[in-house]
């Protein structure tokens, strides 16, 4: 059965994309993120106006708050998971 | 009924399970901010219930420990202890409703479960029904998961089931309330060790 993601599944999967390859181009985001490019968009939109990411030269980057976010997601999943309930 | 020399470590031990009661509630509480996600919101507040609730009962201990004998049978003071009890059960059923909650909104087809636990009038065996329940939903996700978190907290809460049978049975002797204790403190060891290790880790 496919697993659905939520909208703060979606935020951390990017994330995490970005922070695993260091910096990306959209295309390759794109290619890895398994969403629609308009839907895609609309996440990066998000996490720039919240600046858990940035844009240089064409290319995405996770900020200082993208990483605190990541690990505190992390974190509440592990004791989520432990109860047997989801973010 | 609880032994009166019982009395004192059993207010320590209430302490302890009012504390990580607590803790989990706080740090549930923090994931719900972070989540906004509902069934976060009613686990946080099934803890918050539950350590209030022990924090009820350990008042009520406390007061039969500096109340004199005589006093304590009187009729004002027993009215007082009956209150008080059933404040202390509607909390605590009320918690365990709640965290129940934040499972059948989970999964649609446990909720199939639910008017199970509407059918025994008598309110120990109440609490129980739902830690059973509760209880199953644990199993489940430890045998999805089979990490070491998953399977303390599965052990918490049938242990916390096991202990509420004894605290139920501690009408016939002593013995069993003190026995309901010790697995109860048990299981919030466990729920300690989870929140420890998830909160701490990296």
């Amino acid at each position: 059965m496919k697993k659905y993601r939520s909208k703060l599944g979606i935020i951390y999967d990017i994330l995490k994309i970005i922070d695993d390859e260091k910096e990306i181009k959209i295309t390759k985001l794109l290619s890895k993120a398994n969403l629609s490019y308009s839907r895609l968009q609309g996440y990066i939109d998000y996490l720039e106006k919240n600046g858990l990411i940035k844009k240089e030269n064409e290319v995405y980057k996770i900020t200082e708050k993208g990483l605190n976010f990541l690990r505190e997601y992390k974190k509440f999943e592990n004791f989520v998971e432990a109860f047997g309930l989801e973010l | 009924m609880i032994p009166t020399w019982f009395f004192i470590l059993s207010v320590v031990l209430e302490l302890f399970i009012g504390i990580v009661s607590i803790l989990t509630a706080l740090v549930s509480y923090r994931a719900f901010r972070f989540s906004k996600n509902i069934k976060i919101f009613y686990f946080s507040l099934g803890f918050m219930l539950i350590s209030t609730a022990m924090f009820l009962h350990i008042f009520l201990i406390t007061l039969n420990i500096l109340t004199p004998l005589p006093a304590r049978i009187s009729l004002e003071r027993l009215s007082i202890d009956r209150f008080v009890v059933t404040i202390f059960y509607i909390f605590e059923i009320l918690g365990f409703v709640f965290i129940s909650l934040s499972y059948v909104f989970q999964l649609k087809e446990i909720a199939l479960l639910t008017p199970l636990m509407i059918i025994n009038p008598y309110l120990e065996i109440f609490v129980i029904v739902f830690q059973i329940f509760i209880s199953i939903e644990t199993f489940i996700n430890y045998m999805n998961r089979k990490t070491r978190d998953s399977l303390f907290t599965f052990l918490a809460f049938l242990f916390l089931f096991i202990s509420n049978f004894f605290f139920t049975v501690s009408i016939y002797h002593e013995v069993f309330y003190i026995i309901g204790q010790i697995i109860q403190l048990l299981s919030f060891i466990l729920i300690f060790t989870v929140i420890y290790r998830t909160v701490r880790s990296k």
